[in-house]
């Protein structure tokens, strides 16, 4: 036997409920949308490890002049040496492959990667012999930063 | 019992909760299918990187080992003057199988006294379709004597990389000049270039396995010494390393 004063769901209450499910919704779609965009900065993580190995490969052919390539330091802008020297040629290579220039041009628009001006670095430094090379790769604003270490003689 | 006063849903309340429910099973479907567009996308880039780093990764490993000498080898003429150990075309020339105007480069390198590896890289189409892939050949050549030579391993053109559309080799000296002909077909001179490598680039550009883009693009691709367009829905990137062979740079 149904007691007297039951009754239904309110729309009150089924609206409380679509709200709180609404809630839930979009936090699982935030959880989406935060992985998404993980997988692509894990991508642009994976070619800065690219860049990281050409630029010390390409040091360690070159051993004897370390010091030279401690003179790349560059942000956004990469302006080309265009000397004829080895190191000069291979720094001005690293400006070309990391700026993506002239490489892939998509609907008449050249493809170029974010950077930021105040907080992206690539950069060599070496110790005082020339023995030493580190690279220092940070974008993203920042977030994200590589360092690598080679010890060319 | 049923009392009188007893009510169910008006048909407004019924009205009202249809749209509520409408609206908010229209929203999670549109995100959905953005966020699976979204993820599908990625997914495809993601791919496409990880085959193209692991297989440039194993390249660069043996394009390292390229011109190694073993002290102990049975080979007894001078490896530099006498045998390949880097060899790049431009196909079709001399290897008219692989894809033309991409690169064809093959290297040889001794794993053992008796053991002379060859490995060839170059473009195939595949065989149901007009797409291409970068094709592996690795052979091993035993050797118990100078000219008497087995080939217990042999496996030609296995799909080393997935939609590869361009595969570019550059080789350059000392100076940071690119070195042309490097290759038999030029005689003694092409052999003895070999030594003279000092920086091995290669450019690797990989075509997502489906269409990502609503519509077409048009793709302008500029590698080293070839450029191509391409117009479609399918999403591109180039990939590079530099490579110095240290082996070949010690004969």
């Amino acid at each position: 036997m149904k007691k007297l004063n039951e009754k239904g769901v309110s729309l009150i209450e089924s609206l409380v409920c679509v709200v709180i499910i609404g809630i839930g919704y979009i936090a699982m779609l935030q959880i989406s949308a935060f992985s998404i965009s993980s997988m692509d900065r894990a991508i642009e993580k994976n070619k800065i490890n690219f860049y990281s190995e050409m630029m010390m490969e390409d040091i360690i052919s070159d051993p004897e002049e370390v010091k030279n390539y401690a003179t790349f330091n560059e942000r956004c802008s990469y302006n080309m040496s265009n000397g004829s020297n080895y190191h000069q040629k291979q720094t001005d290579k690293w400006k070309k492959i990391i700026k993506l220039k002239d490489q892939i041009r998509i609907n008449n628009k050249y493809k170029s990667p974010k950077c930021n001006q105040n907080t992206d670095i690539k950069q060599i430094l070496s110790d005082a012999e020339g023995n030493k090379a580190r690279l220092k790769f940070i974008t993203e604003k920042g977030k994200s930063k590589k360092y690598l270490g080679l010890v060319v003689k | 019992m049923i009392k009188e006063n007893e009510k169910g849903f008006t048909l407004t309340e019924i009205l009202v909760a249809m749209v509520i429910s409408m609206i908010s099973i229209a929203a999670i479907f549109f995100s959905y299918q953005n966020f699976s567009k979204a993820y599908e996308s990625v997914s495809n880039k993601a791919e496409m990187n990880s085959n193209a780093r692991d297989a440039l990764s194993q390249m660069t490993r043996e394009i390292r080992n390229t011109g190694r000498v073993d002290p102990n080898t049975v080979m007894t003429h001078n490896p530099l003057r006498d045998t390949n150990y880097l060899v790049k075309f431009t196909s079709p020339r001399g290897y008219g199988q692989y894809e033309s105007g991409a690169d064809f480069l093959q290297i040889f390198y001794d794993d053992s006294p008796t053991d002379r590896i060859r490995v060839d890289y170059g473009i195939k189409k595949y065989k149901d379709s007009n797409d291409t892939y970068l094709a592996r050949t690795y052979m091993v050549f035993n050797c118990t004597a100078p000219n008497n030579c087995t080939l217990p391993i042999r496996n030609v053109d296995q799909v080393f990389i997935n939609n590869v559309e361009d595969f570019q080799v550059v080789l350059k000296d000392k100076d940071g000049n690119e070195l042309t002909e490097v290759n038999n077909l030029a005689g003694d001179p092409g052999k003895e270039k070999q030594s003279k490598v000092k920086t091995i680039e290669i450019y690797l550009t990989v075509k997502s396995k489906n269409k990502i883009y609503k519509s077409n693009k048009t793709w302008q691709i500029n590698n080293a010494d070839r450029s191509y367009t391409k117009v479609d829905q399918y999403h591109r990137d180039t990939f590079y390393v530099s490579v110095y062979p240290r082996n070949l740079v010690k004969n």
